[in-house]
């Protein structure tokens, strides 16, 4: 399989579309705008990053995407069917790992067969290949509690994965990890994006991770969140940490510490291109 | 080691106070009939075992049944509090008034009402034990990891799964809490009813001995009172280990 | 077994066959089992309750306004209460009837050490007194008081709560205690080191009667003959206790926590205030109108009740023995 991620797929059509998308909170002190004006496409199986400030309305984005929350203006698309409600298509990742206390691992990552009604025996060994896969083993029988934070992490990832759901949305995955680890889920991410082929929408505020990881990365602004560039990131893969060194690197991360405001007039864009 | 090693510490203090209270009761310095030493309060147990055990089973009784009532009418209502605004708005006030009045206030007019058996003293221990099951339970049902509760709308949960899989087990802790509170409450329920009307239980036995000034008698009731509140906070406990393992297992890093 | 003693219950108290089902009647005490209850027990041990054709249970009560109140609401159909509460409970419109009253006396007066010479009340004067801050002795206290020209101002009232006033008068808190002669006097005799008296408040003109059988006016007018004998039973049960009174003490001891000596004492004291002269004239349980209008206006003039009720509307001589 390839890791250069296919420009297009899925029979031509983007996995996700989003249309002049916004979103209105109400709040004590009158509505306010989250999301303004939001269009963009996300193709089948490819890897895009979306960086910005906090309070952008990234999570917001993708709680449109999973269906939990309603939007003002515009239209979503999943695989062509609009956006009206959740979609189990997706599996969603948290910046917590977000793990009942009570369910040992295994039954933790059965959770959304349990909430689909579906048959746990089905998803047993499914289950158990998803620990392998991220190198947990082994654990199937401790309680969350039991295990680090990257561990709780590599969990939250096989339940968002046991329902088999072809796009997967992270908020800040790796965001309350150490530095350490961070690198090393970073890594993880990469191979099961590549053993699973997934396609993932990934949420991030840090600028090396977006680069690192992705064929595409969304800079938004502030409030209210618009997309102010659509950058790709055309670098070689299979990607490891020394790509950080390289000077193209260097360059992609300067350009998007710019655009967000943190300006470095050192850093020398390679003739970067605006995607679509 | 260390910690039989501080308990023997515990012990020895609390049996260094008791022959102190005794020598002070034995020397005239506390006057028998106000304080009666804990040999006296062991031989008045001992002499009348059996029918203080009788008093002792009936508070038992009503204390564990009227917590048991509490605690599943407590349970139901704080999950119509956590499904709907109006009951949480409706049922709360009425909760916050029975917590208000003092129980111990109306205790003789429900014995009015209702006569002096066991219907009275169970709604007594009832409405001295409900609250903290309500008001935790309440707490424990609502505040769930939202993160969480996003996973499972996104997988089109419904309310009654969510209800089932997060809320229910999330409130266990909370549930536990508020179960230890309030089965020493029932006991002082139990109590209080049992001052107030009847002619039986460790309650009345307290009363009666302070109405002929007997304070062996009334030491002897509250010593018993305390080893069932111990037991029964105790057991508590031992059922929360039972129910929640979870809880049992060192943390990552401190194994 | 049951079927059969009823028979015989029917045929010896020549009742007409076929036997009324035995009257299902619960008898609520002022206060905890008491000595002065033992003939309730031995009517109640001796069978003398069902040979009149009544299943009788006895529960003891918490102060003679719970026991008003249990009656009034139908709780219980016969009580036993102190004469003042339940004239201020049938003020205040509670539906029930004396039918009889067993203490003709009011039971309380001032406990204090005898060397410490307090004999006549105005030998209140400078001392200091507790007091209970509810029950029939609140109101009583003033109505002594005035009675016998005692200067309020000059005697020193602590209220403690019930149960703590005898501990502070032996331990020296207190000069003396309001109190109950088969209770707060015997405790205090019983447990001081030296000699305890009491001065009564009937022996210096307080004239009023005490705890009396009341009964739900409801249950009276349903079952006038059932009363009719609870009474006739309950006063050949005083007549047992006094002619057994250790048989009696017993029935009462069954009953409770409080030892077995403890209690005849309570009986023993309390004996002269239910056999007392106007007993022995007119028979146990009698009353009169006088004394029922005197018990009356302590409550309206030391107490809570707005005016006096018609007598009729508050007592019966009906159900005693004729």
């Amino acid at each position: 399989m390839s890791e250069v991620a296919p420009s297009v797929g899925g029979g031509g059509r983007p996995h996700l579309a989003i249309e002049h998308l916004s979103k209105v909170y109400e709040t004590g002190t009158g509505p306010v705008e989250a999301l303004h004006d939001i269009s963009t496409t996300v193709d089948n199986g490819a890897f895009v990053s979306i960086i910005g400030p906090s309070g952008c309305g990234k999570s917001t984005l993708l709680k449109i995407i999973l269906g939990v929350i309603g939007h003002e203006g515009g239209r979503a698309y999943l695989r062509d069917m609009p956006i009206d409600g959740p979609q189990v298509g997706a599996g969603m990742v948290f910046q917590q790992p977000a793990l009942p206390p009570w369910r040992k691992v295994l039954p933790n990552i059965l959770l959304p067969v349990d909430v689909l009604g579906l048959p746990r025996r089905d998803y047993r060994e499914r289950a158990l290949h998803l620990l392998d896969l991220v190198g947990l083993r082994g654990f199937e029988d401790k309680y969350p509690r039991e295990l680090s934070g990257g561990m709780q992490q590599r969990v939250s990832i096989c339940r968002a994965l046991i329902h088999d759901p072809d796009l997967l949305l992270m908020d800040e995955p790796f965001g309350a990890l150490d530095a350490m680890t961070r690198e090393i889920m970073q890594g993880e991410i990469l191979r099961i994006w590549r053993d699973s082929g997934k396609t993932i929408l990934f949420v991030t505020h840090s600028i090396d991770e977006a680069v690192l990881l992705s064929d595409r990365v969304i800079v938004m602004s502030p409030r209210p969140g618009r997309i102010l560039r659509d950058i790709a990131i055309d670098l070689p893969r299979p990607r490891g940490g020394e790509l950080r060194q390289t000077a193209r690197f260097q360059a992609y991360a300067g350009q998007l510490r710019e655009l967000l405001g943190l300006i470095d007039h050192n850093a020398q864009p390679p003739e970067p291109e605006d995607h679509g | 080691m260390r910690w039989l090693g501080s308990r023997w510490k515990s012990i020895a203090f609390f049996l260094a106070l008791l022959v102190l209270w005794q020598v002070a009761v034995d020397s005239g310095l506390l006057l028998r009939f106000i304080v009666p030493s804990p040999t006296d309060v062991i031989g008045e147990i001992i002499d009348r075992w059996n029918r203080l055990l009788l008093h002792a089973g009936y508070t038992l009784m009503i204390a564990v049944s009227g917590f048991v009532i509490a605690l599943t009418v407590g349970v139901l209502m704080a999950v119509l509090i956590a499904h709907s605004r109006f009951l949480a708005e409706s049922l709360y006030p009425l909760l916050v008034l029975s917590q208000v009045v003092p129980t111990i206030a109306i205790a003789p007019i429900l014995s009015i009402w209702f006569g002096p058996g066991e219907v009275t003293k169970l709604i007594v221990v009832f409405l001295i034990s409900v609250f903290p099951i309500v008001v935790n339970t309440t707490a424990g049902l609502l505040h769930v990891d939202e993160d969480l509760l996003y996973v499972a709308r996104g997988l089109k949960a419904s309310r009654w799964k969510i209800f089932a899989l997060i809320r229910m087990p999330n409130a266990l802790p909370n549930v536990f809490a508020a179960m230890r509170i309030s089965i020493t409450l029932a006991v002082i329920g139990a109590v209080v009813a049992e001052f107030v009307a009847g002619s039986v239980g460790l309650g009345y036995v307290v009363f009666t001995g302070a109405a002929n000034v007997n304070t062996r008698l009334v030491f002897a009731a509250v010593v018993l009172l305390g080893v069932m509140g111990i037991a029964l906070f105790t057991a508590v406990k031992g059922l929360q280990r039972l129910a929640m393992p979870w809880a049992r297992v060192a943390k990552e890093g401190e194994a | 077994m049951r079927a059969r003693t009823a028979i015989i219950t029917a045929l010896a108290t020549g009742l007409s066959w076929p036997a009324a089902a035995q009257t299902d009647i619960t008898f609520h005490l002022d206060f905890l089992v008491n000595g002065y209850h033992a003939p309730f027990y031995i009517a109640e041990a001796n069978g003398l309750y069902e040979q009149a054709g009544l299943d009788v249970t006895i529960n003891p009560g918490r102060g003679s306004t719970d026991a008003v109140a249990t009656v009034a609401s139908g709780n219980a159909q016969i009580g036993f209460a102190d004469a003042g509460a339940v004239a201020q409970a049938v003020a205040n419109g509670a539906p029930v009837t004396v039918v009889a009253v067993i203490l003709q006396e009011a039971p309380y007066g001032i406990i204090s050490y005898t060397e410490e010479g307090i004999d006549e009340p105005t030998d209140l004067e400078g001392h200091s007194l507790a007091v209970v801050p509810a029950g029939a002795t609140t109101q009583a206290l003033p109505a002594f008081f005035a009675l016998n020209n005692v200067n309020t101002d000059e005697v020193e009232a602590i209220t403690y709560n019930f149960g703590a006033t005898v501990p502070s008068f032996l331990s020296g808190q207190v000069d003396a205690t309001i109190g109950y002669l088969f209770g707060e006097f015997l405790a205090a005799r019983n447990q001081a080191d030296r000699d305890v008296q009491i001065m009564r408040f009937y022996d210096w003109g307080f004239d009023v009667y005490s705890n009396s059988l009341i009964v739900n006016n409801d249950f009276l007018a349903d079952n006038p003959d059932a009363v009719r004998a609870f009474v006739a039973a309950t006063i050949e049960g005083v007549e047992y206790a006094m002619a057994n009174p250790e048989e009696a003490v017993q029935a009462a001891a069954d009953n409770t926590e409080t030892p077995f000596e403890t209690l005849l004492e309570q009986f023993q004291v309390a004996l002269p205030l239910i056999y007392n002269a106007d007993a022995e004239a007119n028979g146990i349980g009698s009353m009169d109108a006088e004394k029922w209008d005197r018990t009356q206006s302590v409550n309206v003039d030391y107490g809570e009740q707005a005016e006096m009720v018609p007598t009729d509307t508050l007592y019966t001589t009906e159900f005693l023995p004729q």
